[in-house]
């Protein structure tokens, strides 16, 4: 199985940048540091049908740092909702696959996003909702550390510890970055363990770059009762492509011919067909 | 649409309507979720809040989040009712209302009380005159301002029969004459002609509704007698209705607890100005101003909403 996760977040990694080369550039580094995430989710975690996409059984995730969007879009593609050239139309006109998630355009996509710190209120809608309807489903949302500049988030945070959601599983995708450059140039880093030991939650602090480490966290969120989780990623902008982690700015890129060339190098694939 | 006047004295909160529809309501559908950002004393939810506390949620003061988690709860199949007061339930959560709820096409009822003037002594921070034309522009938002509490109830019970986004405004625990009688329906995107009268057509909605039927009152002793029309659905609106008065009326005015810009007034002049008919036009409404502090009569006087204002521009524009 670890090898297995190893591969699928590989393979993502790789499928991300190809869609992120495909449109000449995006938000490659907050895409990047959620793929080993989301690798374990869609490959093994997330309970879902790629053929019922609104299967009522299904677990829910919702990005609610919507800008990574290549990386989700990469990811329900490769476990099978929807072909893998579509990944190529990221953008483009008539595309299913925006900038940010659509939950009426992508097969797949849960909840739209892209406005920040509302996915994460949206997801506590969900498991409030799964409550009362008295399923066992899961929601699985990631917000990113930047994200959490938005008042909104320590709202729905509150509301999670104050509705016990024990079925919602949060991650914190804290890459240290955002649009304007590194977080605590910006405005503020912050020490999120014991913020959210202090709120209430089940706080897991876990390498944001190792599958085997997210999956037996995951596994330890799903035991507890009463009580909601954050699992704290401790990730790099641009993870996993050693000289877009080296940039000054890396939330958005334009990826030219030579940009092109260092990504295809670093991940040792060769020019798409 | 079978409406009928109510002609005995019967008058009820706009509150009451709500818990009791609400109550009517969770009793007959697993679906239905009372959400409240704690004000449920002041909506007087709190009672649902005892009786079925697996149906009622209080997000504690933050309307956002309330908002976007309404948006989560439709997606998984779920009816919620959202209250705040008009300015927090809608100015607080502008973009939650966008994104969360109309671009996902999500299912909300909210409803903004204290509209307008009915903010009263809660003043001016606490007064949303804008909230008419900010959710106008939103794309799939329904806005409806209802005259009286049975009104208000079948636009809950319709929110049932045909989930969408609504916003709906109104008082909140003044008692207000009703207008219908309890066994009414309506038809959204329709107004109600409340009585067909000649030459003058007087639009309202809300509060106002009641203001023009006295205006109206006070008109037939100078020989006047208006066409009455309650607007309740002002989007979507009732066009046809529109150029029908245009069309057999001289003079149209417009009445509505609200601002000037982008209401009521604003929809009648653009069909007006659509119109191949000529008919003179008259508004009463907010102008461009914040609210105040004050007494229901004072904020009436102050902002001419009162039926004397009606009385007075009909007659004025007829002098002309």
């Amino acid at each position: 199985m670890e090898n297995d996760l190893k591969q699928w977040s590989d393979r993502l990694r790789l499928e991300t940048c190809l869609c992120l080369i495909h449109a000449k550039g995006g938000h490659i580094g907050g895409s990047m540091s959620i793929v080993e995430t989301l690798a374990v989710l869609y490959g093994k975690q997330l309970r879902v049908d790629p053929q019922r996409p609104h299967w009522d059984e299904r677990d829910w995730f919702i990005l609610s740092k919507g800008h990574s969007g290549p990386a989700y879009f990469a990811a329900l593609a490769l476990r099978g909702f929807f072909d893998l050239k579509v990944l190529q139309t990221l953008n483009a006109d008539d595309t299913i696959l925006p900038s940010h998630p659509d939950s009426l355009k992508t097969p797949g996509v849960d909840c739209t996003t892209g406005s920040l710190g509302q996915g994460i209120s949206q997801a506590v809608g969900v498991a409030l909702a799964l409550k009362h309807q008295h399923k066992p489903n899961r929601v699985y949302c990631i917000v990113g550390d930047g994200e959490c500049n938005e008042g909104q988030v320590w709202e729905a945070f509150q509301s999670m510890v104050a509705n016990h959601l024990d079925n919602l599983i949060v991650f914190i995708d804290n890459n240290k970055g955002q649009n304007d450059g590194a977080t605590k140039t910006i405005h503020l880093e912050l020490n999120f363990e014991p913020l959210m030991m202090g709120l209430g939650f089940y706080t897991q602090v876990v390498n944001g770059n190792d599958v085997v480490a997210i999956d037996k966290a995951i596994d330890q969120a799903k035991q507890r009762v009463n009580q909601p989780s954050v699992i704290i990623l401790n990730t790099t902008k641009g993870q996993g492509l050693p000289f877009v982690e080296a940039m000054a700015s890396n939330h958005h890129i334009a990826i030219d011919e030579d940009i092109k060339t260092k990504i295809l190098n670093a991940l040792g694939a060769k020019e798409p067909a | 649409m079978t409406w009928t006047l109510e002609l005995k004295h019967k008058q009820s909160s706009f509150r009451s309507a709500y818990t009791e529809t609400l109550t009517e309501l969770i009793q007959r559908d697993s679906r239905i979720m009372v959400l409240e950002a704690d004000l449920m004393k002041s909506s007087a939810t709190d009672g649902l809040f005892k009786a079925y506390p697996e149906h009622c949620i209080n997000f504690g003061i933050s309307e956002a989040n309330m908002i976007s988690a309404s948006g989560g709860m439709s997606k998984a199949g779920l009816l919620p009712f959202a209250h705040s007061f008009a300015p927090f339930a809608t100015r607080r959560a502008l973009d939650q209302l966008y994104m969360s709820v109309a671009y996902s096409r999500n299912h909300l009822f909210l409803y903004g009380s204290d509209a307008g003037i009915w903010s009263q002594r809660n003043g001016g921070t606490h007064t949303a005159n804008e909230d008419v034309a900010v959710l106008r522009s939103i794309p799939t938002c329904q806005v409806f301002d209802p005259s009286d509490p049975i009104q208000f109830r079948w636009l809950m019970r319709q929110y049932r029969e045909q989930p969408g986004f609504y916003y709906v405004r109104g008082s909140r625990k003044n008692d207000i004459k009703h207008l219908y009688t309890e066994d009414s329906t309506f038809e959204i995107g329709k107004g109600v002609v409340l009585h067909q009268g000649s030459k003058v057509a007087i639009l309202a909605c809300g509060v106002m509704v009641h203001e023009a039927l006295a205006a109206a009152d006070h008109l037939r002793s100078h020989g006047i007698d208006p066409t009455i029309v309650d607007f309740f659905s002002l989007k979507p609106y009732d066009s046809g209705l529109c150029q029908h008065l245009f069309a057999t009326h001289d003079l149209i005015v417009v009445a509505e607890n609200a601002s000037a810009i982008g209401g009521l007034g604003s929809l009648v002049a653009l069909e007006l100005a659509r119109s191949n008919h000529r008919p003179r036009f008259r508004h009463l409404a907010i102008p461009d101003a914040f609210g105040e502090v004050g007494s229901l009569e004072f904020l009436k006087a102050k902002f001419k909403l009162r039926s004397d204002d009606i009385v007075n521009e009909v007659l004025s524009a007829l002098l002309q």
